[in-house]
């Protein structure tokens, strides 16, 4: 592990930048923006590296969204993203300049780099943030990550580390409030690739598909639960709209479904555009997998049962009598 | 040629609920499963193995003694060797790194590491990407499939779509979870993971790291809450609700 030389206090708060077809990312005046805010509050500077080929004049953007200096690795050959010849180049600006704290885009390219920048300076990292700030008290970062895919969130922080690296989800700070009579430093750095190849070549688009995604690609749903009451009720229901048969996990036991029609943390996250509810309960390791439905019925013989609360359409009744006359109306 | 998979244990589950109005994760059954992502990355090492010749699968895990169970489905999912690096401490992935690139290293020439990509539970997805940066490796993240044909040549997910890359070896290669094709491990193989075959152990001391390697630079403080959500509409029967779905457009 490399050892960052902290010779004087650094003070500063850094992002990673990225572009895309020659112009900033979003994500990234987002940050700049972000780690302004966090900068105000703790009197701390902003710098900014931009690796890219082509990338100077676009260096002086991120003035108005809150960066003091930019430091600028203008080369043919960062032109396209790649792990090794990115690494050096921050990791040679990182122990020339040692970052305290370093916020770069939880995405490809800081999913790729965070770790490894993290790895080889023992910083503090932590990884696909939706809410990160600094503590002041600490002076570390208190990050929030979503656990089970957002049904809570972890909060974790970097106290104790000697840098502070995260990376951000988008939208985690919202949109920039531009400051068009801000300015700063651009500082061009010299790159030096001497020996460092990229390693991972880049074939082209495939064609693959992934193991039976069937409930992914439904558009409608009609699931079932251990309060269904009549099974067939709601396969004539599926039948009559067209749908994709699935269930709670807890339907497995009354065989009601197979393993490969679970929805829910356990199974498939769904995306239909109308998802039945038939007597679940709804916890959240069901509730996990309907989220991405974009109407959802429920229809439970509980009114206390949790379902009921997070659909668009609720209903207290029994199951299989609902089923029986959407059939009818239907038909 | 030898392929090391990390693997990783968590809490099932289908035996926690998550009550935000009281802002508490319950417990209901603490039972731990191995996560779908190092399933995956099993499944991977398993069709390596099934195309080529004397292939030896090592599977590794870093925890508490409850690990054992992962590394016995790991052994019916088509593991030879499986070694359980014992940590009692609750290491972040950073000393979970140090500890399986040590094990790595020691285990001599290694050509592949597979690992699972984000897990279930609070996937960081860092341990790849921080396991290339300590063996000096280069690393291919969420791939859905990977073959080794001299090098490895895998399918990562990019955009909506994939693309194929390749990397000579040795390597690490991160397996999504969605690739897992939801096989149940062997019935023949997971009775031998209990009655044959062992899980050997090491511990932190036979893998000789500093202080500084398990010192931990990222913790858990404390687990947060979104808030509840906003109810939708109560519907009194199915005619109101035909009417509605019509309204909404989403039956004709």
């Amino acid at each position: 592990m490399k050892r960052l030389n902290f010779s004087e206090e650094p003070r500063d708060i850094w992002v990673v930048a990225e572009t895309h077809a020659g112009k900033l990312a979003p994500l990234t005046l987002e940050l700049t923006y972000g780690a302004r805010t966090m900068a105000d509050l703790m009197g701390f500077y902003v710098k900014v590296a931009l690796s890219g080929s082509d990338v100077t004049d676009l260096a002086s953007q991120l003035f108005p969204v809150g960066a003091d200096r930019v430091y600028v690795a203008d080369d043919p050959r960062l032109a396209e993203f790649a792990v090794e010849p990115w690494l050096k180049v921050l990791s040679d600006l990182f122990v020339s300049q040692p970052p305290e704290f370093a916020m770069l885009g939880a995405t490809s390219i800081g999913d790729a780099l965070a770790p490894r920048l993290a790895q080889r300076f023992g910083a503090g990292l932590i990884s696909r943030c939706v809410m990160l700030k600094v503590d002041d008290f600490e002076r570390a970062f208190v990050g929030r990550r979503a656990a089970f895919g957002g049904e809570y969130y972890e909060v974790l922080t970097t106290a104790g580390a000697k840098s502070h690296f995260a990376t951000v989800l988008p939208d985690t700070f919202g949109a920039p409030y531009p400051d068009a009579s801000r300015y700063g430093e651009i500082e061009s750095i010299a790159v030096n690739l001497d020996g460092v190849v990229a390693k991972i070549k880049t074939i082209g688009p495939v064609d693959y598909a992934l193991p039976a995604p069937k409930l992914k690609n439904a558009r409608r749903i009609v699931s079932v639960g251990r309060q269904v009451g009549d099974i067939d009720a709601a396969k004539s229901l599926a039948t009559k709209l067209g749908a994709e048969l699935a269930g709670a996990r807890e339907a497995i036991d009354e065989k009601y479904i197979d393993e490969s029609h679970v929805v829910g943390v356990t199974g498939e996250r769904v995306s239909a555009d109308l998802y039945v509810a038939l007597g679940i309960r709804g916890d959240t390791m069901h509730t996990y997998g309907m989220k991405g439905a974009r109407y959802v019925v429920a229809v439970h013989p509980d009114p206390d049962a949790p379902i009921l609360k997070q659909a668009d359409a609720a209903i207290v009744g029994d199951p299989a009598k609902v089923a029986k006359e959407l059939i009818e109306l239907l038909n | 040629m030898k392929i090391v998979v990390c693997i990783k244990q968590l809490l099932d589950p289908r035996g926690i609920t998550v009550n935000r109005k009281a802002e508490k994760v319950f417990v209901i059954r603490e039972e731990y499963v191995l996560d779908p992502a190092s399933k995956a990355a099993l499944e991977v090492a398993e069709q390596i193995k099934a195309n080529a010749a004397a292939i030896e699968i090592i599977a590794l895990s870093v925890g508490p003694a409850r690990v054992d169970e992962a590394l016995r489905e790991a052994l019916a999912r088509g593991a030879d060797r499986a070694i359980w690096i014992r940590s009692d401490s609750n290491p972040d992935p950073k000393v979970i790194t140090n500890l399986l690139a040590a094990a790595i290293k020691q285990l001599g020439p290694i050509d592949l590491v597979l690992c699972g990509d984000r897990s279930l539970d609070t996937g960081s997805g860092e341990i790849a990407a921080r396991l290339a940066e300590a063996l000096d490796w280069p690393q291919i993240l969420r791939a859905a499939k990977a073959e080794v044909k001299g090098r490895v040549l895998a399918a990562i997910v990019q955009h909506s779509g994939f693309v194929a890359v390749e990397t000579p070896l040795p390597a690490v290669v991160s397996i999504i979870a969605e690739a897992f094709s939801g096989q149940h491990a062997n019935g023949g193989r997971l009775m031998d993971a209990y009655k044959k075959w062992q899980v050997e152990t090491w511990t932190t001391e036979d893998l000789s790291l500093s202080e500084d390697d398990l010192r931990t630079s990222t913790i858990k403080k404390e687990d947060a809450f979104p808030p509840a959500r906003q109810p939708g509409t109560k519907v009194r029967n199915a005619k109101d609700l035909v009417v509605m779905l019509k309204q909404e457009k989403i039956i004709a």
